[in-house]
């Protein structure tokens, strides 16, 4: 093991391999901070370039940008409250809320120290599980993933601030928007409305751009008038940082479940970072604070979200099995380099597979650092006055919903949402129980039939299944307990 | 707007009444999980429809921001002159106009704004990151393209 650590060491200093690391960091960040463009984009932006290059150059620039992507996005979630990605949206919910009390600098370094730590472990386990992931990977079946989907959902539901009938009333009408277009198992398209445009189903990210974005920017011009102007002292970075160290034990978890949720194929990057979030509220003590402004509100997700990346690189380069579509085109790129990820490459090239593992975790620090100088500049943007301010995140909402797909629909689903998000905020309808429900509403379902499959009713006396079942009556009777006694004690 | 708000519970009612009404009609494996998520949830929606009335009561009305107007005339204002100029050159006038009639800013933020907003767009999306949007339909119209 050592003997590879240190080769794969000196071919990352390799002069070649730090240019390929600059690219790929510069591309990666801008990338991630422009709303709507994403990983995918990016790493088939890059893949031209990569083919001309050797395969060990080509290697270092897509993977640095694959790491460094969600670091980037965190910037504008947090400042502007525009996810940079998709797998930024859950940093927005607690982290423009951090902004806009006057704490961007706090949210930004918490944010990015986390997502620092949550690389750098899913690079670690990355490199130790190498032997033995085959195994844990499979153990993992339909039903665990049914239920692990059904368990993030609940937590967020049941220990939600409010009324838990709106929660279910979300809930629901997520499901409507997520069992929207094909259904996966007949062919069937449903609630089409009659129109082609629904058969694909309803994206995440203009519908994201539409809850949580526009009703944030009406608010906007109202706080600006009293609001604290966003700062970046130095007081506030340490101040973040001691909040990650604060909650290192969290960071601990997501980066656990993180690496776990990237390591199951078709799972993917939101139900990772929503999980995350929906567990920081439910081991929190105030978990009323979440949704306005709490820290362990920006630190969970983004923690799990660059874990992932660990995690998703374990199947891709063990089996081939892309984790997620970063991960597909990823594979695709390595083929096009002339490299087939796989057991025939852990064998031949352990090297280049710990090449890999080191970079994740070096770029995700490196990426951090770069974002963090940059952040000074970037808050002193979000301090422009809001008549100014609001036609330029428009600018940037409609460009975000409309370039994955070149579409004026997406456009207008993301202002149907977006009056369908004020209404829901205005009137204390969990936006982020109906956001998860639509991530994870598809997973669900596709899990419920082929573990019925599989298993027929049998899928739900499986072990890990009945734990995750225990787990959600005890939230919810928790809850209820919770509630008795606040109400006891409020009389 | 104290009625709004039972409006906004009727209106959820009504939805997921329609979808649990439509999914009695697909076949059994795409009907089967709708089913089972909407036959609880529309007595919960008729539930939050008796909590906000209640609730309403004792309301003393629900105040939307007063930039409503102004930020959803924005998103139409960029909708239209995206799709009627095209991205690169519809949606730096639509910044334009924003700046210069909601916001009344001064010509020259509103004119800077405009060329800064061109070049990212251009230079950005079109140069750099190689995208190619559509022209709007009023170029198709005029030009033949």
């Amino acid at each position: 093991m050592v003997p590879i650590f240190i080769q794969a060491f000196s071919l990352l200093l390799q002069p070649g391999s730090l240019l390929a690391m600059a690219v790929g960091l510069v591309v990666g960040l801008v990338v991630g901070v422009v709303p709507g463009i994403g990983g995918p984009f990016a790493l088939a932006l890059l893949m031209p370039l990569a083919y001309n290059m050797d395969p060990l150059f080509g290697v270092v620039m897509l993977v640095t940008l694959v790491s460094v992507v969600g670091n980037g996005g965190s910037v504008s979630a947090i400042l502007i409250g525009v996810p940079g990605t998709p797998t930024n949206v859950a940093t927005i919910i607690d982290g423009y809320q951090l902004t806009i009390k006057g704490e961007a600098g706090r949210a930004l370094s918490a944010c990015l120290v986390a997502s620092a730590i949550g690389g750098i472990f899913g690079a670690v386990v990355l490199i130790t599980i190498m032997p033995v992931m085959r195994s844990l990977i499979l153990s993992f079946g339909h039903p665990e993933q049914f239920m692990l989907a059904l368990l993030g959902i609940s937590f967020i539901a049941i220990l939600g601030e409010g009324s838990m009938i709106k929660a279910a009333v979300a809930a629901a009408l997520g499901f409507v928007v997520a069992l929207t277009g094909y259904d996966p198992i007949s062919g069937v398209p449903r609630y089409d409305l009659g129109l082609v445009y629904l058969y694909d189903g309803i994206k995440i990210l203009p519908l994201t751009l539409g809850l949580f974005a526009l009703p944030e920017l009406m608010e906007l011009y109202r706080e600006r008038e009293n609001a604290p102007p966003r700062t970046f002292s130095l007081s506030e970075v340490l101040q973040g940082i001691r909040d990650v160290f604060a909650h290192l034990f969290l960071v601990l978890r997501c980066s656990v479940l993180g690496t776990i949720i990237g390591m199951i194929p078709g799972l993917g990057g939101d139900t990772a970072v929503f999980l995350a979030y929906a567990h920081a509220k439910q081991t929190s003590q105030y978990p009323e604070r979440f949704g306005h402004g709490e820290i362990a509100g920006v630190i969970a997700p983004e923690t799990a979200n660059n874990a992932k990346e660990g995690g998703a690189l374990i199947p891709t380069l063990g089996f081939g099995i892309p984790g997620s579509v970063v991960m597909a085109i990823l594979i695709s790129a390595f083929i096009v380099l002339g490299l087939q990820p796989g057991p025939i490459m852990m064998q031949k090239q352990p090297e280049l597979i710990m090449v890999i593992a080191l970079l994740t975790g070096i770029t995700n620090v490196v990426g951090s650092f770069i974002c963090l100088i940059a952040a000074k500049g970037l808050v002193k943007l979000a301090n422009l006055r809001a008549k100014v301010l609001v036609p330029w995140i428009i600018l940037l909402i409609v460009i975000g919903s409309y370039v994955p797909n070149k579409s004026f629909a997406d456009v207008i689903v993301t202002t149907f949402f977006g009056f369908l998000g004020l209404f829901m905020k205005t009137f204390s309808y969990p936006r982020v129980v109906l956001l998860l429900v639509v991530v994870l509403g598809k997973t669900l379902e596709l899990n419920f039939w082929m573990g019925l499959q599989y298993f027929g009713p049998a899928m739900f006396l499986r072990p890990v299944v009945i734990l995750f079942m225990t787990l959600i009556m005890g939230t919810f009777w928790f809850e209820l307990y919770r509630t008795k006694r606040r109400r006891a004690s409020s009389t | 707007m104290i009625k709004f708000r039972i409006s906004i519970a009727l209106f959820f009612f009504f939805v997921l009444l329609g979808a649990l009404y439509l999914s009695f009609f697909f076949p059994r494996e795409a009907k089967v999980f709708p089913l089972l998520v909407l036959i609880p949830s529309v007595p919960l929606a008729a539930l939050n429809i008796y909590s906000e009335g209640r609730n309403s009561k004792s309301a003393r009305g629900d105040v939307f921001p007063s930039s409503f107007l102004l930020v959803f005339c924005g998103v139409l204002l960029f909708i239209l002159c995206g799709w009627l100029l095209g991205i690169t050159a519809g949606l730096p006038f639509a910044l334009f106009l924003y700046l210069k009639i909601l916001s009344r800013e001064t010509w020259k933020t509103a004119i800077v704004s405009t060329f800064l907003g061109w070049i990212v767009l251009y230079f950005g999306f079109e140069v750099i990151l190689r995208q190619s949007f559509e022209k709007g339909i009023l170029w198709s119209f005029f030009f033949l393209e």
